[in-house]
């Protein structure tokens, strides 16, 4: 080479390095750019210029391939599918992919190409292609070799110098760093993506704001998708808004708040406020907010992050259940009165009045059995509220466990029950509990009834079902209290009840176990005609 | 004979109550419909009203309410009876002059009646 052509060839390569430079720097996509790179390179230093990268499997993967003839780019690909790299093999990108050095080869000898494969057709092919020089530079990531690019000079027989294998070498670091970039780059966003996914499987909304409760250059550093499911407001509308979360708190509650969390931020610890929210749709919800504070490393209190959770649910179990224990010690507590009375009159004179204390005793027996009943039924209640009553279904004949059923009756309350038509059917059902119904419909029927007007019971069926129902002549039911009637501590407070003030609970009872048959209750009745109880049940088929 | 008008809405104890004070020398009217009550009174003319608190249909309070507001019954003393936890407040709110919880001891009572 004379001089002039050396100084051109230098500048050459000095230009390829600065705009290859450019190009690596100014995207992430890594096999675009490095497919740019080599066409560069291709059209100012280099005849044939490649890119390989180790893949996860161990594998290398051509990434970018160029050469002035499209045709030959085709070939090349080709031949790349038919004959794969084998880098356990003896070939000079193993040794660099080994060694972490490259390769450098300014005059390729016959010697050389038969010194490097076995491959009796390789080695004709690389005659084909008329190989002069071989560069082959290792591309690293902090020192680990993650793949090799090669600059080749065939047809237009340019002479690699020393000069050029340095330059190859700038090209590879920088290379090398536009790829840790953008493999970050990806890391980030997928840790991200995968954070943002774990955080909206909370119940709850997670939140981050920066700066003191009362500062105007509060913002919001976050709020999770759950917002939407649980107020109908989406992140972006927070967003826009610095104090969107504060303003949609209920007006009565936003004061307490305020001065609730400015104490918790002022103290750097941790703590919990209760408020409520109002949706989008004008819904209150109520709040369980856990407050955590950021501090900056000087231990100042910069801002306050947390979980609001939706405990509106939680609070009308909590309200249901103070209800039911107050109403169940009300219950509980009639009774016993009674019976303190009773014990009292029987603990004085009366005592040598056996007649008195006869009636005394028996009405305290009363009162006994009374409360026997009612902590069974409140015991069934729980039961039936925590999901926990089991049933123990048999098969066995309706009529049968009627007939049985109302014999009973009629001993204990001599009372007039007629059964006036009572089909032959089978059930599969709980024994012990459908008896338990039959019972409160008949005593309710007893009590409700005028003295001497029968009680009817039928039991009929209906296509797959069979239809149970007990009849009685008293006071009837009005529309009103018809519809309630079936909840729990429900007492129709009408002019007959206040004759037989009753309990509330056996309706309520009766209707769940009905329903955990499968069947449904019901009622007809008319003010002062009296009422029709019925339910119904699935029947067995006869097979 | 001082006389005692007893309204409760459940049979057993109204019945326990009447048997229980006339043993001690009084002269007792039983009634279990809150709405008769202040008829009650003015037919009975009682010393005294023993009255629940919880009455299906007409409540305790508002009962003791219009006792109190009216110039003939006003001064007759009004005790209240009940199972109720939170019935001590509010028979002070609308003027009872009086509180029992249930169940009591027969002879507190008694000591009350006596009082009044």
């Amino acid at each position: 080479m004379t001089e002039l052509e050396e100084r051109k060839q230098f500048e050459d390569s000095l230009i390829f390095l600065a705009e290859a430079s450019k190009i690596l720097s100014a995207s992430l996509n890594i096999r675009e750019t490095l497919q740019t790179v080599s066409q560069v390179a291709v059209s100012s230093v280099a005849d044939w210029c490649s890119v390989d990268l180790i893949n996860p499997e161990g594998d290398i993967d051509m990434v970018a391939i160029s050469h002035k003839d499209p045709a030959k780019v085709k070939w090349a690909k080709k031949l790349r599918e038919k004959y794969p790299p084998d880098l356990s093999a003896d070939s000079s990108q193993a040794k660099v992919i080994k060694t972490g050095k490259p390769e450098f080869y300014p005059y390729i000898t016959q010697e050389i190409i038969n010194k490097s494969t076995q491959d009796k057709k390789i080695i004709r092919l690389i005659g084909k292609l008329g190989l002069t020089a071989v560069i082959i530079v290792p591309l690293k990531i902090r020192g680990k070799v993650i793949g090799t690019m090669q600059f080749v000079s065939a047809e237009s027989k340019r002479k690699f110098t020393k000069t050029d294998l340095q330059i190859a070498e700038q090209i590879a670091d920088r290379a090398g760093v536009a790829i840790e970039n953008s493999l970050l780059y990806e890391d980030v966003n997928s840790e991200r993506k995968r954070l943002n996914d774990l955080i909206s499987n909370v119940p709850g909304v997670v939140w981050e704001i920066f700066g003191s409760p009362y500062s105007k250059e509060r913002r919001i550093s976050f709020v999770s998708n759950y917002v939407k499911k649980m107020l109908g407001y989406s992140p972006e509308e927070w967003y826009k808004n610095p104090s969107f979360g504060f303003d949609i708190i209920h007006q009565d509650d936003r004061r307490r708040v305020m001065d609730e969390a400015s104490e918790i931020f002022s103290s750097g610890n941790m703590g919990t406020l209760r408020f409520r929210w109002i949706t989008k749709k004008g819904d209150i919800v109520f709040i369980e907010s856990h407050i955590y504070v950021i501090k900056n490393s000087e231990g100042k209190p910069i801002g306050i992050r947390g979980v609001n959770m939706d405990i509106t649910e939680r609070m009308e179990i909590e309200r249901r259940k103070d209800e039911f224990i107050s109403m169940a010690s009300h219950e509980l507590k009639t009774p016993l009165t009674t019976i303190k009375v009773f014990s009292h009159l029987l603990g004085k004179d009366m005592k040598y009045d056996k007649q008195k204390s006869d009636l005394y005793l028996s009405k305290v027996d009363d009162q006994i059995d009374k409360l026997e009943n009612l902590v069974n039924d409140l015991l069934d209640i729980s039961k039936i509220q925590t999901g926990k009553m089991n049933l123990r279904k048999e098969k066995f004949s309706l009529k049968n466990l009627i007939d049985e059923t109302v014999e009973e009756m009629k001993i204990i309350t001599k009372e007039n029950i007629i059964l006036s038509r009572v089909e032959d059917e089978f059930v599969y059902a709980d024994k012990e509990r459908l008896s338990q119904v039959l019972v409160n419909l008949l005593s309710n029927a007893i009590k409700y009834s005028p003295a001497n007007a029968p009680v009817e019971v039928n039991a009929k069926k209906d296509t797959d079902r069979v239809i149970v129902s007990v009849k009685d002549k008293g006071l009837g039911i009005s529309r009103e209290h018809q519809q309630k009637i079936f909840e729990r501590f429900y007492r129709v407070y009408d002019n007959f009840d206040k004759t037989f003030p009753g309990l509330g609970m056996g309706l309520y009872i009766s209707n769940e176990i009905i329903k955990r048959h499968e069947g449904r209750m019901w009622l007809r009745s008319q003010n002062g005609k009296g009422s029709t109880f019925y339910f119904s049940l699935p029947l067995l088929s006869k097979n | 004979m001082k006389k005692i008008l007893v309204v409760d809405d459940d049979f057993s104890i109204l019945e326990a109550l009447k048997v229980g004070i006339e043993s001690e020398g009084y002269e007792v009217m039983a009634i279990s419909d809150g709405e008769k009550t202040y008829e009650s009174v003015k037919k009975f003319n009682p010393n005294l009203i023993l009255l629940d608190y919880l009455l299906s249909g007409k409540d305790g309070q508002e009962i003791v309410r219009e006792l109190k507001s009216k110039r003939e019954t006003k001064n007759i003393p009004v005790i209240m009876l009940s199972a109720h936890p939170s019935a001590d407040k509010c028979a002070q709110e609308c003027g009872a002059d009086g509180f029992i919880p249930k169940p009591f001891e027969f002879d507190h009572l008694l000591e009350v009646i006596e009082k009044h």
